[in-house]
């Protein structure tokens, strides 16, 4: 961890992901995610992207449930998962959303991008919040290093540019 | 006593970790081929081997610190363990170091020459010609929308749905749309009427359209295939609108091209990966070969110490046997040839243990026998000297000290040259020695009258030599005894039966005699003239006074051959020096008397004792008796070493001849010109009867004293 830690700290500051909103709302009892996420890809990443390399990036939604003598309990940990992959002949980016099978094309990276980090009530079915305790929504989003071929793994875990993890965000659930 | 069993150590859990890691690096390899299950454990593989390295570098880095330690100790096994480790370690990393170096250059060679600068460009030329091919039905596809644009010019946004319906049947296109300037969606129809929401252009599609009036893309399709994006403005609208047409490309086509793509994608991936692939290829190989290293030289300290154990073993056993612990026993734990080694160990100390205990038996029996023949020797009054071949003094007994009068003790070891001149006294003695011992192989025997200062002693010297087990000379021994008094007590009782029978012979006529002069003298008392009768009387006074001498001589031989019965008790000897001295003071010059206080008492007739005290009083005052100046010195001491006390009477009267000396105390032996010759004799008689000795010795310039030592009373 602390390795990690070190790495992150060594990471480009442009090239980052972060957080600007979100928010969980309950529609027909069915909890709608909406979120900005600014995705700014290092130059290994785009690299990569623009060779072939398919990145795959997740976003760890859980509800914390803060507890005062005890450390927060993490409930519905769920993990949403986010393809970018570009497509040499045609001269696009695919957005490809892993769990719907949906698939967007977008003849810029921007536009891409910023469509990946555009969640707009993205359905969240398998997910609980407890009535009664303080509870807060976490949203983290990460470039998955495990997604990207077997060769670039290791040089990926020591490289900076591959280090693209946003900080928790934090929002109360119940106001 | 066994010895401690050697630690063993625990090597369950390095050998599970090194089992475990090659495993691991298995699985690794394994998983670089992408097919393999254990792709997604990749990175968690190389983690798990990292830690493993890790752990197996701590463990050797502590048997090195260990190994180290050790050979600053200088610890036994050090050195050989470290060659081992060093030999272990050479042999290893030399073709451990060749595999790894000419499997990475064959490696790195394989993958360079995967990629190709013909292929490169083969790969690019085979995706331009798809772009190209593609491009010229893309074109015929926007004068299609074109066409279709044109037909909608001028129709409100009511009309343009029931328009594109219509239209949508005309032209090969798939979905038409019409989209106002900020992108929404005015009327949309696709031929498949499950499609409910159009295929939407993104931001930047609908920035180059406004830019440019026009936009034209290719895009992979939602599930297969290929598709034709256009854009196209709507002209002559009251409000401006765009019209987007989808077209799909022929599957044949879409197919070749995707499958164009798909090559070149894979290739540029491929290409893209290359040093990762190197990376990790050079990865993997060194985590291998730094795991064969560190194997190698733990598995090379586990041998070097199973190895060197026993010899540690054998080190510690050798060195407790060198201190004398000879019951010190190894732990056998092998059946190798070390383990033989132990087992020969362990024997040759038991046979060692064995030897020692019957070496010390022997010991103790020889020290026994030893000190039981020191103790029968030292107790014996005959003297017993031993010597080597050279004839260099071996052993001695106090016998011999007290016979010859001298300290032999102090001359072990010294050849009888050394001795005498050491001791010149026992010159004539130590020739004797030589003599007979260089001259006789045998036993000899011979009587040899021993002279020392004060007196001559007869001793009887037996010699013998001495033989080994093998028959081989190895010595001589000689006893000697002092037989003077053997001699001396033979002529006493000889003097005594002389005494008895004379006292007996004589005295019986003495009387008839006396009384036969008594009556011729009664008888012819007055029948004589004058003349004879004073011859008469005379002749039978003669008579009557030699027969009293006689009767007084013979009484002395009765009393020298029969002495009265004796009644001794405690007696201070000091007051009856005293007593007597006094009865002499008178008589006497020059009696000089010096009694040490405090003496002790002696077991003594006071009679029989006044007797002596008084006889020899008598024979230095007669002695004395011509000489001017003449001085008697009578002394008393107590001498503790003997528990005796010495009484002293000097004169220095003229003494007594050296030859007379050795016979002063026999009977008939005297200087005087009267007596009986027997007042010495019955001296020593009654001093040997109280156990004490008498000895007579020169005074210088003139004189003698006599010497008696009397036992004290033991409290």
């Amino acid at each position: 961890m602390i390795w990690l830690f070190s790495v992150s700290c060594f990471a480009d500051e442009e090239a980052n992901i972060t957080i600007n909103s979100a928010t969980l709302s309950l529609q027909d009892q069915t909890f709608l995610l909406s979120a900005d996420i600014n995705y700014k890809l290092s130059d290994e990443a785009v690299e990569a992207l623009h060779n072939g390399v398919t990145l795959t990036f997740n976003i760890d939604l859980s509800v914390i449930e803060s507890r005062d003598w005890l450390w927060d309990k993490h409930h519905n940990n769920i993990t949403l998962r986010y393809r970018i992959q570009y497509h040499t002949l045609a001269e696009t980016y695919q957005i490809s959303n892993l769990s719907s099978n949906a698939q967007h094309n977008f003849s810029s990276l921007t536009a891409a991008l910023h469509a990946l980090g555009s969640l707009r009530d993205i359905p969240i079915h398998a997910i609980a919040i407890p009535e009664g305790y303080n509870t807060q929504g976490s949203i983290t989003a990460y470039l998955n290093i495990e997604a990207l071929p077997l060769p670039m793994r290791p040089l990926a875990y020591i490289t900076a540019g591959w280090y693209l993890r946003s900080d928790s965000f934090l929002w109360p659930l119940n106001p | 006593m066994a010895s401690k069993p050697i630690k063993k150590r625990n090597y369950l859990i390095p050998a599970g970790v090194l089992l475990s890691l090659l495993f691991s690096l298995y699985l690794m390899s394994h998983a670089t081929q992408s097919s393999s299950q254990f792709n997604e454990l990749f990175s968690s593989l190389i983690v798990v081997n990292i830690v493993g390295t890790l752990f197996l570098l701590g463990l050797l880095i502590a048997n090195i610190r260990w190994l180290w330690k050790q050979f600053k100790k200088q610890a036994v096994g050090s050195r050989i363990t470290a060659r081992i480790v060093l030999l272990f370690f050479a042999i290893s990393v030399i073709p451990t170091g060749i595999v790894f170096y000419f499997s990475n250059q064959l490696l790195h060679q394989s993958i360079d020459s995967w990629f190709d600068a013909q292929i490169d460009d083969a790969m690019q030329n085979s995706l331009t010609l798809s772009r190209r091919s593609l491009d010229n039905r893309t074109i015929s596809l926007i004068k299609e929308t074109r066409q279709i644009a044109s037909q909608l010019e001028g129709q409100s946004d009511i009309f343009l749905s029931l328009s594109l319906v219509g239209l949508l049947q005309q032209t090969s296109a798939v979905e038409l749309t019409a989209f106002s300037k900020q992108g929404q969606i005015i009327a949309t129809t696709n031929i498949d009427p499950n499609v409910l929401i159009p295929n939407t252009p993104d931001s930047s599609m609908l920035s180059l359209l406004r830019q440019n009036g026009e936009f034209i893309g290719l895009e992979p399709g939602t599930y297969k295939g290929l598709i034709v994006r256009t854009l196209v403005e709507i002209k002559h609208s009251a409000i401006k609108r765009y019209l987007q047409a989808i077209y799909t490309v022929p599957e044949d086509i879409s197919e070749l091209a995707s499958s164009v793509e798909d090559a070149y994608t894979a290739y540029q991936e491929f290409n893209y990966l290359r040093n990762s692939l190197r990376f990790s290829f050079t990865l993997t190989l060194s985590l291998v070969l730094v795991f064969s290293l560190l194997a190698a030289s733990w598995v090379a300290f586990v041998f070097a110490r199973e190895l060197v154990a026993p010899i540690r073993q054998l080190v510690t056993g050798t060195k407790a046997v060198a201190a004398g612990d000879y019951e010190k026993k190894l732990k056998v734990g092998r059946q190798d040839e070390l383990g033989f080694l132990v087992n020969s160990f362990n024997e040759m100390t038991s046979r060692i243990l064995s030897a020692r205990v019957e070496a010390r038996t022997a010991q103790k029996d020889a020290e026994a026998q030893h000190a039981y023949l020191e103790t029968v020797l030292s107790h014996l009054s005959n003297g017993v000297l031993s010597f080597d071949l050279s004839l260099r003094l071996k052993t001695t007994n106090r016998g011999a000290n007290q016979i010859l009068e001298q300290p032999l003790t102090a001359c072990i070891g010294f050849s009888l040259e050394d001795i005498t001149n050491k001791f010149p006294e026992l010159q004539s003695f130590t020739s004797l020695l030589i003599d007979h011992f260089s001259t006789k192989t045998h036993e000899w025997q011979h009587e040899f009258v021993f002279s020392t200062d004060d007196q001559k002693k007869t001793l009887l010297l037996k010699g013998t030599s001495l033989y080994a087990t093998d028959q081989t000379l190895s010595g001589y021994v000689l006893i000697f005894d002092d037989v003077t008094p053997i001699i001396q007590s033979q002529r006493n009782a000889a003097w005594s039966e002389v005494a008895q029978r004379l006292a007996h012979e004589i005295k019986n006529p003495l009387t008839p005699i006396q009384l036969s002069a008594e009556r011729l003298q009664r008888k012819l008392k007055g029948l004589l003239d004058d003349d004879a009768d004073k011859i008469l009387k005379k002749s039978t006074d003669t008579i009557a006074q030699q027969v009293a001498a006689m009767k007084s001589m013979v009484n002395d031989f009765s009393d020298f051959a029969k002495p009265p019965e004796s009644k001794p008790q405690a007696l201070h000897i000091g007051q009856l020096i005293d007593d007597i001295a006094t009865l002499y003071q008178a008589q006497i010059k020059q009696l000089n008397v010096t009694i040490e206080d405090n003496l002790p008492s002696v077991f003594a007739d006071s009679v029989r004792l006044r007797q002596v005290l008084i006889n020899l009083i008598k024979n230095a005052q007669e002695a004395i008796s011509d000489t001017d100046n003449g001085q008697i010195t009578v002394s008393a001491h107590h001498h503790q070493d003997t528990q005796s006390i010495e009484i002293c009477i000097a004169d220095n009267g003229p003494g007594v001849d050296n030859s007379e000396l050795e016979h002063i105390f026999e009977p008939y032996v005297t200087s005087k010109g009267k007596g009986t010759g027997l007042g010495l004799a019955i001296v020593k008689k009654i001093i040997e009867e109280h156990g004490g000795s008498i000895r007579i010795k020169k005074v210088e310039p003139q004189g003698a004293n006599f010497v008696i030592q009397l036992p004290v009373i033991n409290t």
